[in-house]
């Protein structure tokens, strides 16, 4: 189920990429071939050695008035051998309510440019992409089929046309592919009453543009481009490395109307369609009424009223025509229990306004979709939560998250900049990200080993923040029984064969502005390594950071981390009489810019006392510090992944 | 057979209204009607037989019998499902999605939750949406109204063109099950088969309904209470083999004048199957012109099938496996060079028979998909279909669906143990014998450390039977490098790539080979004069697989396995060989695990074996497999221990 970053303020046709065709035709690809690229660093293969090339691809988008646009594609991709025909060698275009296929036509041709192969719009068949388990409804789907053929080279030649019935899906132009691009043009005819502004990155427009002698219709060519440049761990944002975009200074979606000549100007629409669907009835305002108590604070009665939401609704999006923007109004919210992001955040909005607070929403792009282009107005966003002023601060409340406290935001939603929709008009504005102390995860852990490596072990684990919500969102879907599993599962990861006798669990389900902790007890029998008199073993059990941890060094992008964390254990062993300490790492203090590193460890008797700490202060470590970061993180897998030995 | 009379007369019995009558009367057994919900069921907690249930289910129903419509039986279902949400993640059983074929249809569908306080919300019409992707409907729905302690009840109709479409009833589910109950109305002249799976047969109980025309029906209903929730477990086939089940078929329709079947025998199917395929494949000039091409040059009949084998296998591009419907004729798949797995299979089938072998298509059911129950025949027990061809008595099963499967091996999820032959008589189940063979992964490593402690290791690998497959399957879908880089770092963390090379590639007959040299920083840990690293075992088990306490199903392992790890690594010059990790030898019924060392000359030497050779371990002896591998992981951290020489700097 989506929840957060539920793209329901893009529902059937513009994000940040190239048209929908060709979009899900790559997704369609990844899908098909998770493999990994790291060809960044990697010295190009030659055009033969591609699995394919695009020899050209042109769009052609016409805009008919300030309401309709006709995109015609033609593509033509030659398929070197079987690998190229499994990833490229599929059709998917996108349908929805405001976007209809009217005419496609594909070819295969063979090395001598014979036809061998045709379809029509009749061969395909429809997709949707919902899961079979969702009763989530988005009036969107997808035209698809495959175009292969077993002889290579071969040619695949796709024309199609889409009508699209709002100028909010102005199809974006961007070039690259994850393969060569020997020719790619975008071509556009606008009526000269619809105004529009553009958007463009990697490349001169002005130098690459040629321009009709009526001067309506402009064409930009760009020529030889190699793939995309593609890392583990890259920003999405990264992944625009040359585009071109356009919004029109006014669209209308369905009967409604809207500019995007300002971020105000988007925010006024977006208020606009939310108009009086923040009524409650009266007799659910006085249900909600009672909730509260008189002398309740403002931050007691957000607190009161965000629990009820989290225990009263439940996510399900259904969005059919102007449904991708509009919420559902409260009362209906109410009544049926459950919505999408919007819906849920208006009917957040109606409680705190039924609570004397004011509140608005704020659309989001979330972090898995890239950071938005500020200069440029448009419709970037896929989420929405609400924003609540406060004399003193600011709450931010994502609706969808169901197990967080008031003031936490989802990962996705931290460091975002956000679309503020007030009464007249709305401006950008950043959500806080965490800080490491609010992702904290804790650890205490006793052991004792007996000389034959077995131990019996007893702790206390703290997870707050993200930290914390990655745990719930795990385990709270779990009955006992599995739970049970899971955290036997999270501990044998370090602790060989770790077997749970009890466990104590608190502030999972609730209570979720405590930090989530597990109380355990068990044995383990293989703590410890036995080789002939020693006894080896490492005690940073909870927390540690392996050698597949540290990235490769070759690196074009910043370096996306999730969020800034920090780690704190200190865990007592209790070796057997008659052994010593013969080695260990020595402790540990790496200070950087971007966070810390420390170890400590004392021996009193047979008692190994171990204290280490991770801060990571940032979630994205920009390229100029990625060398040290690399070398820090080199580091404490080294010794995070060292030994103590004691000899008998 | 299929007389016109039976038709009308069965129509005049429907005219008459005898079945139509108002059966809901008849069928009042102790299961809740739609929309009464009990005080008991709205406070309600969970059951004690599953206390930690985020939901259970209170009534799971469904009333079947076959009606006349249009001239033409159908089936007809009621389907009513109650549940209770007992936590805030039952919450989603409120999300419902319903799935039909193109020949059914659903309708009456009605739907509300009820909270504990009595309130009631209904789902609007409005509120139901409906996709529809090739030939697959689904209705989607969210139940509004739902929370915590709410009961959530929905019915809808079921209409089907195929009798026998429900034929196949499941008491058993992933959550808690209260009560489930399956009923037939049987009309008169109708007649039937009941079965059981996993469960003991019980007899329904059996109520008499009297027509309007005054002849009786009969009402079956079976009952099942209080059935435990069934939850996936890893190293399982398909959930589907260990549900309580129950089958009930429709098998005849017989009045004074008219007989009318529903159900049928293999035979049946097997010529039915036959007759159809054979219009869709008429013979074809190219084909034959194929056939004759690649078997010029062979001399005996083994020669033809190999040089099929490998053109259909390697010269066709494969696009996914294609079943239940393929729409490409063999001539179509050779003049396109792209097929599905069965499309492909269907093409070398053609091909051995032209080329003047005994080839026939076997229909299986993939692990996957389950086991086939051959006493209930129906072709809808299969998802795939291999190709059979006999040569004097050795009888060869192959799948060209994988140019990585070498003649002679199936695919992990084809590996199965029967198939219906579809050959030139009633069709035969044959038994599909499982590989005896032991698929070894051998890893030879010769490695070095430096003072330092980065180790520099050359190693060999060689992958053997489906082992080789699955490498052969990877490096198709990822380039090479990438793969190896995967490898090391999955072993060793961090490592240094210097050189690859694969061997035998491309002839998937042949045991794959991979030779690699790379290097490991920070591999061993030093420590003042004492120097700790372990043996770089490529093999190396860091988990141990089966982490669950305990377990509800066997374990089904798809092959057999061994595992040898050969390293040879030099002591660095200075040091001596204080201590290595004592010997260890393991056996478990056919699970075996040893490793042993030496030193020579300067070398310590580790062998390392472990061998799985069984497919089934018992629910009975998944402690002792846990425990099995367990050991293998403590043995696997063992340490070489190395001291600086007296004197040496």
């Amino acid at each position: 189920m989506r929840r957060r970053g539920d793209e329901s303020w893009i529902p059937s046709g513009q994000t940040a990429g190239r048209p929908r065709a060709a979009r899900w035709t790559l997704a369609l690809a990844v899908g098909l071939l998770a493999a990994g690229r790291l060809e960044a660093a990697k010295p190009r293969k030659s055009l033969a050695e591609e699995d394919a090339v695009v020899l050209q691809e042109q769009l052609v988008v016409e805009i008919l008035d300030a309401t309709r646009l006709t995109l015609k594609v033609h593509q033509v991709i030659e398929i070197h051998n079987e690998q190229g025909s499994g990833k490229y060698g599929g059709v998917a275009l996108p349908e929805s309510g405001f976007q209809q296929c009217v005419d496609f036509k594909g070819l295969i041709l063979d090395n001598r440019g014979r036809q061998v192969k045709k379809l029509k719009k009749g061969d395909l068949i429809r997709q949707y992409g919902t899961d079979d388990f969702s009763a989530d409804y988005r009036e969107e789907w997808s035209l698809c089929s495959w175009m292969r053929w077993g002889f290579y080279p071969h040619t695949i030649q796709l024309d199609y046309q889409l009508e699209i019935s709002t100028l909010l899906f102005w199809p974006v132009w961007e070039p690259l592919w994850d393969i060569p691009v020997l020719s790619a043009s975008y071509t556009l005819t606008a009526d000269p009453a619809v105004g529009f502004h553009t958007y463009c990155e990697g490349f001169n427009p002005d130098t690459t543009m040629v321009v009709s002698p009526d001067g309506r219709t402009r064409t930009w060519t760009l020529a030889n481009l190699a793939p995309r440049l593609d890392e583990p761990n890259m920003p999405v944002e990264c992944r625009r490395q040359l585009c071109l975009w356009f919004a029109p200074e006014r669209f209308s979606v369905d009967r409604s109307t809207g500019s995007l000549a300002s971020w105000s100007d988007l925010a006024v629409w977006a208020g606009g369609l939310a108009t009086g669907r923040d009524k409650l009835p009266p007799a659910v305002a006085e249900e909600v009424r009672r909730l509260f108590k008189p002398e309740d604070d403002a931050r007691t009665r957000i607190d009161k009223l965000y629990a009820f939401l989290q225990l009263n609704t439940r996510y399900v999006a259904i969005e059919v025509g102007i449904g991708g923007w509009q919420p559902h109004d409260a009362s209906s919210v109410h009544e049926r229990k459950y919505g999408d992001c919007k819906d849920l955040a208006h009917y957040m909005i109606a409680l705190l306004k039924v609570a004397g607070i004011p509140a608005c929403p704020a659309l989001v792009r979330t972090r898995d979709a890239g950071a938005i282009v500020d200069s440029f107005p448009s419709s970037q966003f896929n989420h929405v939560i609400c924003l609540v002023p406060l004399e003193s601060d600011t709450l931010w409340l994502d609706c969808t998250a169901s197990h967080m406290a008031v003031g936490e935001l989802p990962a996705g939603d931290e460091g975002r900049q956000v679309l503020v929709v007030g009464e007249r008009g709305g401006a950008l504005v950043r959500t806080p990200r965490s800080m490491a102390t609010d992702n904290g995860r804790l650890g205490r852990l006793a052991v004792a080993v007996s000389t034959d490596g077995q131990a019996r072990l007893t702790g206390r684990l703290l997870r707050r923040g993200n930290m914390a919500d990655g745990i719930r969102e795990w385990l709270m879907p779990l009955d006992e029984k599995e739970r049970v599993e899971g955290l036997e599962e999270l501990l044998a990861w370090r602790i060989p064969s770790f077997q749970l006798e009890h466990h104590v669990l608190q502030n999972l389900d609730g209570h979720y502005d405590l930090p989530v902790a597990v109380e355990f007890a068990g044995t383990a029998p293989h703590f410890a390594t036995v080789n002939g008199g020693r006894l080896m073993l490492n005690p940073n059990l909870l927390s540690r950071l392996d050698r597949a941890a540290v990235p490769d060094a070759e690196r074009t992008f910043p370096y996306e981390l999730e969020w800034a964390y920090l780690q704190e254990d200190s865990v007592t062993v209790e070796v057997p009489a008659g052994f010593r300490l013969e080695a260990a790492p020595g402790p540990q203090e790496l200070l950087a810019t971007f966070g810390s590193y420390l170890t400590d460890y004392q021996v009193d008797g047979q008692v190994l006392r171990y204290w280490r700490r991770l801060r990571v202060d940032r979630d994205q470590v920009p390229l100029a510090e990625f060398p040290a970061y690399r070398a820090f993180v080199q580091a404490v897998s080294k010794n995070d992944e060292a030994q103590f030995v004691f000899v008998r | 057979m299929h007389g016109c009379r039976s038709l009308k007369r069965a129509l005049r019995v429907l005219l008459c209204g005898a079945w139509l009558a108002p059966v809901d009367a008849a069928w009042a057994l102790d299961v809740p009607k739609y929309g009464k919900v009990s005080d008991e069921e709205l406070h309600m907690t969970a059951p004690p037989e599953d206390p930690d249930a985020n939901a259970v289910i209170l009534l799971d129903k469904c009333e079947a019998r076959v009606i006349l419509e249009n001239s033409t039986f159908r089936l007809e279902a009621a389907r009513q499902i109650r549940i209770k949400v007992l936590t805030q993640e039952g919450k989603s059983h409120g999300d419902q999605v319903i799935p039909f074929w193109d020949n059914e249809l659903v309708t009456d569908l009605d739907a509300f939750s009820m909270l504990p306080d009595g309130t009631r919300t209904k789902l609007k019409s409005s509120e139901v949406f409906e996709e529809k992707e090739s030939g697959l409907h689904k209705l989607r729905f969210a139940i509004p109204g739902v929370d915590v302690g709410a009961v959530i009840e929905y019915r809808y109709k079921l209409r089907s063109r195929d009798v026998n479409s429900l034929n196949r009833w499941y008491f058993q589910h992933e959550l808690f099950t209260q009560t489930s109950q399956f009923s037939a109305l049987v009309y008169p002249g109708f007649s039937y088969n009941v079965q059981t799976k996993n469960m003991a047969f019980f007899e329904p109980e059996i109520e008499r309904v009297i027509l309007p025309n005054k002849e009786t029906a009969k009402l079956l209903t079976w009952t099942c209470s209080n059935v435990p929730a069934l939850r996936e477990e890893p190293f399982m086939r398909s959930l589907d083999d260990y549900r309580d089940a129950l089958f009930f078929d429709m098998l005849t329709y017989q009045d004074g004048d008219s007989y009318r079947e529903f159900s049928t025998s293999w035979a049946n199917l097997v010529h039915q199957y036959r007759e159809e395929d054979q219009r869709e494949r008429l013979p074809s000039r190219a084909l034959e012109k194929l056939a004759a091409e690649h078997t010029r040059n062979c001399t005996t009949p083994r020669a033809r099938l190999d040089t099929l084998f490998a053109h259909v296998s390697r010269q066709i591009a494969t696009t996914g496996r294609g079943w239940p419907q393929w729409g490409k004729t063999a001539a179509e798949v050779v003049e396109e060079a792209t097929g599905s797995g069965v499309e492909k299979n269907m093409l070398l089938v053609d091909l051995l028979n032209l080329a003047g072998l005994e080839a026939y298509p076997l229909l299986i059911s993939t692990r996957d998909n389950g086991m086939v129950l051959q006493d209930r025949p129906s072709l809808r027990q299969f998802d795939d279909l291999l190709a059979y061809v006999k040569i004097g008595p050795d009888a060869f099963i192959l799948d060209t669906g994988s140019p990585n499967c070498p003649l002679g091996m199936l695919p992990e999820d084809l590996l199965v143990e029967q198939g219906l032959l579809v050959d030139k008589k009633d069709g035969q189940f044959i038994h599909i014998p499982q590989p005896s063979g032991v698929n070894m992964l051998y890893c030879g490593t010769t490695a070095g450390v430096d003072a330092e402690g980065q180790l520099s290791a050359t190693s060999v690998l060689r992958f053997e039977g489906q082992h080789g497959i699955e490498v052969r399957d990877r490096l198709a879908a990822m380039p090479a490098e990438d793969y190896v880089k995967a490898l090391l770092k999955g072993c060793f963390g961090e490592a240094l790539l210097d050189t690859f090379i694969f061997e035998e590639l491309g002839k998937p007959d042949l045991p794959l080979r991979l030779t690699l040299r790379y290097r490991l920083p920070g591999y061993a840990q030093a420590a003042g004069d004492m120097c700790y690293l372990g043996f770089p075992n490529l093999n190396v088990m860091k988990d141990n697989p089966f982490t669950n306490k305990s377990r509800q199903f066997p374990v089904e392992f798809p092959y057999r396995v061994s595992y040898t790890d050969d390293v040879e690594l030099s002591i660095p010059e200075g040091y001596e060989l204080v201590d290595a990790p004592q010997p260890v030898s393991l056996q478990q019924g056919a699970l075996k695990f040893s490793t042993s060392s030496e030193v020579v000359e300067g070398t310590v030497r580790q062998q390392r074996r472990m061998l799985r050779n069984t497919l089934l371990v018992s629910s009975e002896d998944f402690a002792a497999l846990r425990n099995f591998h367990d050991k293998v992981v403590a043995a696997d951290q063992g340490r070489l221990v190395l001291r600086r020489k007296a004197g040496r700097p």
